[in-house]
């Protein structure tokens, strides 16, 4: 897991869904602990894109529940 | 496979064409059923508590007991867009259908959000099955979030469609060769539209999506238990 990419996605957390970036630790699972749902997750994917210009597959998606998981999936773009 | 591409060339690259496109599958759609009926394979009925006069677009939503639920939703909305699987575009049989159509793939959330938000502030009606999939067989309706952030977003009202058909037929546990004993019938009501401005003091949008779709889920386990389901 890159820092920087941890760091990103704590800022956009945070910003988009108002949420305090000192919860938003690698283990925090998105649903649960975060109270994120599928609207959420379209809407992250979206505003990844917008800054990093790479469109996350949907598919990859999926399989995210972690914040870990969705660092990983930015790292493998 | 015949007559589309004839009536697609005929009507050439326009920008009505998926309009024209769309009132053909309402046709053909009303056709089946009526053949349906009168060969005496299922019946049908059509309960209307309201009457929308097509001069206000909605969202027009349905439980999803059956596959043949779509048939029926688009002969009584034969103008609208409709959310259909990816997998119909690349059937031999559908693909010229959907590709002129203009109705909305759900292979890609993203898409599928932003095409629906557009076509409903730009003025068009849309079916979407909330579930996303058809109903478990004997469990209540799980709506995914999609149709209540479609209707907010767009800021436009919820007409929400009763579907029951009894004896169950091609659901999701059933193969679709599987007959039933017993002749089907498809009841259908057109209920009262559901506004999403009735949320008053919902702090945001994201709070907004999440209690329609609440409400929209309630309001369905509500109808269906009071028809018995």
């Amino acid at each position: 897991m890159t820092t920087d990419n941890l760091e990103l996605l704590q800022k956009v957390l945070a910003e988009e869904f108002d949420l305090n970036e000192s919860d938003i630790v690698p283990e925090a699972r998105l649903f649960e602990d975060l109270d994120l749902d599928s609207i959420d997750a379209v809407d992250l994917i979206v505003r990844l894109k917008e800054l990093t210009g790479k469109k996350v597959p949907p598919e990859q998606f999926k399989s995210v529940r972690t914040v870990a998981d969705i660092v990983a999936v930015i790292d493998s773009l | 496979m015949l007559i589309m591409p004839v009536c697609c060339w005929y009507w050439g690259n326009t920008a009505d064409r998926p309009l024209k496109v769309r009132r053909l599958i309402g046709g053909a759609t009303d056709v089946f059923r009526c053949l349906m009926k009168t060969l005496g394979v299922l019946d049908y009925r059509v309960e209307r508590e309201s009457h929308p006069d097509g001069t206000e677009p909605f969202l027009i939503v349905a439980n999803h007991p059956s596959l043949i639920d779509v048939v029926f939703l688009l002969a009584e909305f034969p103008e609208s867009q409709c959310v259909v699987k990816r997998a119909l575009w690349t059937n031999p049989f559908t693909h010229m259908l959907f590709r002129y159509s203009g109705y909305i793939s759900n292979d890609d959330p993203e898409t599928l959000l932003t095409e629906s938000v557009a076509a409903m502030k730009n003025g068009d009606s849309l079916i979407l099955f909330p579930e996303g999939t058809r109903t478990r067989a004997g469990c209540d309706p799980e709506f995914k979030a999609g149709a209540a952030a479609i209707a907010v977003r767009a800021g436009r009202s919820v007409l929400p469609i009763l579907i029951l058909v009894t004896p169950t037929t091609l659901t999701k546990a059933d193969h679709w060769y599987s007959v039933p004993e017993e002749k089907v019938f498809v009841d259908i009501t057109v209920c009262e539209p559901l506004s999403v401005t009735d949320a008053t003091g919902v702090p945001d949008e994201r709070q907004a999506i999440r209690q329609f779709n609440k409400r929209l889920q309630q309001w369905y386990c509500e109808r269906l238990e009071a028809k018995g389901c």
